[in-house]
């Protein structure tokens, strides 16, 4: 009786197996596929005859391209504000382009990681956005092996794979011949330091959080910091700020950290910024009833979390990376990868390097605006925008119009575009 | 009719009860078969390219090969809660040995040697200190991750191409075979010395009831150094097939194995109690159907709330089965 129930089963087991083999070989082996050009090579002729014609009438209803484009996105947690943000960018535009999205769950780890990058690529996924990226080099030769396209923001990965088709590049917060040590996060940081020393701090705190672990984001953050605190001084802000005494490491949910709070609440401090979310400290101050003396300088979205805060006042400035413009972009390189457009996408052989601008809200009246903006559904860069960027709807669309279209939106043609 | 004696009378087995326990034996097969199945077909074959069965073995392979040995430490009655941050310790300092020396095969002998003296001081208190070793291994879990951040330092986590000399990279195909090579050689280790050697009767034994142990005459001391050091060589594998497949290691490596050991155990259908029924399968059947399950959730595209219900229920179903040969025998409480 086991026995026979088990060769039955063992028999349904392998008939299923080879009967779902033989469907996926049909479908082209894609997940397998590991030659660079292949794939590229192929899907190029189509859109390169379009282009060559008349601008084609291509309906942006779902469609297009032909073929249906699959992409994972990586990231460290599924919960993350921004992450939500850019999760519903991307949901908007599978109404309009022929795509669909593969999210991994918060990658805690390096096997993690891993594990995802093979998952999609065996659920077909042409490409992977990293949000995140735990094993660096190792995520991107996953993807190559897997014959998936790799986006980043990780400018270190560049050099390693500049020659590399699959690694399509990402943005950029600097322009080509800026200081290449005055990174996104450098002048994150430099905006917080600057905007609260200028809006007439007289005391300022920071919060550094994995300086003391070597993180070098928040390195570069604080240095940042104090680099725009020093420059506002030097403007004339009488704004007071040790970069010792003023300064406190760690994270939330630690005693050390709530001490450190605590014992700063009971100094004069009137300003402080946060290289993480400054949410943590809503509920410190309004116990020690501060709520409106203290403002708040953070690094994140314009979201929920931070609405009220800056209607109430607490708030000096919110550095922001509207997701449309910085994690947007990704769309228009990897969309021209897959349709043979590789040229675009990549900036004349090398990874793409896009210029964007990083927000500092500063005021209540912008933070409302371009939240109300977000909340109405409408988008700095909608999907009517991003066809200007293909061949297929644009002949003349280039790696430089790409980069045009997203290096311009700075926070100011943000606000004008809203009026 | 089959037939049974139980103090001196007559008991018949109706044959009811014998499909339950029949069933509840097999269930951890049979719940593998099913989502091979379920997820061959709902992911329309693409489960079972070679491509993602590569993946897979990747996947299962770390699990796999700490879930093995496990067996033999939580057959014993030992929960040990542990191993992840073992092998995060053991995996950070091979990582440190072959970035300052270039070699792998120094970092595999750091691997092993840390393993071991791990293993030893977890046997050494499970032997010796009259503790609740659960309770020891969760204080020690942290106590790995903690050091790991300190010996870290400054660096989130370690790569292995800052080393001194290039150190040898294995594509996909490579580290396929080097896994799958590993977990069956492994496995057919701890398979013969759980069904075919006295270790095993008597991890089964001290499982079940450590004073009958005793009393027949096991050295539970010996014996539980001996189960710890079988355990140590899958923390070293697995370590070490860690740091050469992300050729990277930090305070994250390895994090969530102890829970997917303690799952892949109980989905393989061996009670995390231990005693009679533990077995070595689990290392293999249940970390499988773990790995299936999670690649064939992952491919379809479910959202991560989605992939947790699913897998929930998943696991439920698999423990009620498994659960339905066992549950009638407890002791009255």
């Amino acid at each position: 009786m086991k026995k026979k129930l088990i060769a039955m089963l063992v028999c349904i087991g392998l008939v299923a197996s080879l009967f779902a083999g033989c469907k996926s070989s049909s479908d082209g082996g894609q997940s397998g596929n590991t030659e660079p050009t292949k794939g590229a090579s192929q899907d190029a002729a189509e859109p390169t005859d379009e282009a060559q014609g008349e601008t084609p009438a291509i309906a942006l209803d779902g469609t297009w391209p032909e073929e249906h484009v699959k992409i994972a996105v990586e990231c460290f947690d599924t919960t993350d504000e921004g992450f939500l943000a850019l999760q519903s960018y991307l949901d908007y535009l599978t109404d309009y382009y022929n795509i669909s999205f593969i999210y991994s769950e918060s990658i805690a780890s390096a096997e993690d990681e891993l594990s995802f990058i093979d998952s999609s690529a065996a659920a077909g996924c042409k490409a992977l956005i990293a949000y995140y990226n735990v094993t660096k080099e190792e995520a991107v030769k996953a993807c190559i092996e897997n014959g998936m396209y790799y986006w980043s923001a990780d400018a270190g990965l560049a050099e390693a794979f500049k020659d590399n088709e699959y690694y399509l590049g990402g943005y950029s917060f600097l322009k080509a011949g800026d200081d290449s040590s005055h990174n996104g996060d450098y002048l994150g940081g430099y905006q917080m330091g600057y905007s609260l020393a200028n809006q007439g701090a007289k005391h300022i705190l920071y919060c550094n959080g994995g300086v003391s672990l070597g993180i070098q984001m928040f390195i570069d953050r604080q240095q940042g910091f104090f680099d725009g605190v020093a420059a506002a001084q030097a403007e004339g802000s009488t704004a007071v700020f040790d970069q010792k005494a003023d300064v406190i490491g760690g994270w939330p949910g630690t005693d050390a950290f709530a001490a450190a709070q605590t014992a700063a609440l009971d100094k004069d401090y009137d300003a402080i910024g946060v290289s993480f979310s400054a949410a943590v400290w809503f509920q410190p101050i309004a116990t020690v009833g501060k709520t409106g003396q203290i403002k708040l300088a953070t690094i994140g979205g314009v979201t929920d979390t931070f609405y009220d805060a800056f209607q109430t006042g607490q708030m000096a400035c919110a550095v922001y990376d509207c997701e449309e413009v910085v994690f947007g972009n990704s769309i228009v390189t990897i969309l021209n990868a897959v349709t043979g457009n590789i040229d675009i996408a990549r900036d004349n052989g090398v990874p793409a390097a896009i210029y964007v601008n990083r927000w500092t809200v500063a005021d209540a009246d912008s933070f409302t605006a371009i939240y109300n903006y977000h909340d109405e559904g409408k988008y700095f860069v909608t999907a009517e925008d991003m066809t200007q960027c293909f061949p297929a709807f644009n002949p003349e669309a280039s790696y430089q119009t790409v980069y045009d279209l997203y290096s311009a939106l700075d926070l100011e043609t943000a606000l004008a575009k809203i009026k | 009719m089959e037939k049974t004696i139980t103090n001196g009378k007559d008991k018949v087995k109706s044959p009811s009860r014998i499909n339950t326990r029949q069933i509840g034996n097999m269930a951890p097969y049979i719940g593998l078969i099913l989502v091979i199945i379920i997820f061959g077909v709902l992911t329309e074959g693409r489960l079972l390219t070679v491509a993602n069965l590569k993946a897979m073995s990747n996947d299962a392979v770390t699990t796999g090969i700490v879930t093995i040995g496990a067996v033999f430490v939580f057959g014993a009655g030992y929960f040990d809660i542990s191993l992840g941050g073992s092998i995060g310790f053991a995996a950070v300092l091979g990582g440190l040995a072959a970035i300052s020396t270039g070699s792998l095969l120094v970092a595999f002998v750091v691997i092993l040697v840390v393993s071991i003296v791990l293993a030893v001081l977890k046997g050494l208190v499970a032997a010796y200190i009259k503790v609740p070793y659960f309770i020891f291994t969760i204080v020690l879990a942290s106590v790995f991750s903690s050091t790991v951040l300190v010996i870290l330092g400054n660096e989130s986590s370690i790569f292995l191409k800052n080393a001194v000399k290039e150190i040898p990279s294995f594509n996909f195909t490579q580290m396929s075979i080097i896994n799958t090579v590993t977990l069956f050689g492994f496995f057919i280790f701890g398979l013969i010395l759980f069904n075919y050697t006295t270790l095993g009767i008597k991890v089964k034994m001290m499982g079940g009831n450590p004073r009958a142990a005793v009393q027949s005459g096991i050295d539970t001391k010996k014996t539980t150094m001996k189960l710890f050091l079988v355990s140590a060589l899958g923390v070293a594998l697995a370590a070490f097939i860690i740091l050469i497949r992300t050729r990277s290691v930090g305070g994250t490596t390895a994090g969530s194995m102890g829970n997917d050991v303690m799952v892949a155990l109980v989905v393989g259908g061996m009670p995390l109690s231990g005693g009679p029924r533990s077995k070595i399968s689990p290392g293999i059947v249940g970390a499988a159907t773990v790995t299936i399950l999670n690649s064939g959730l992952a491919i379809m595209g479910l959202t991560t709330g989605e992939i947790q219900i699913c897998r929930g229920l998943v696991f439920i179903a698999v423990v009620l089965v498994s659960s339905l040969s066992y549950r009638g025998k407890l002791l009255p409480r």
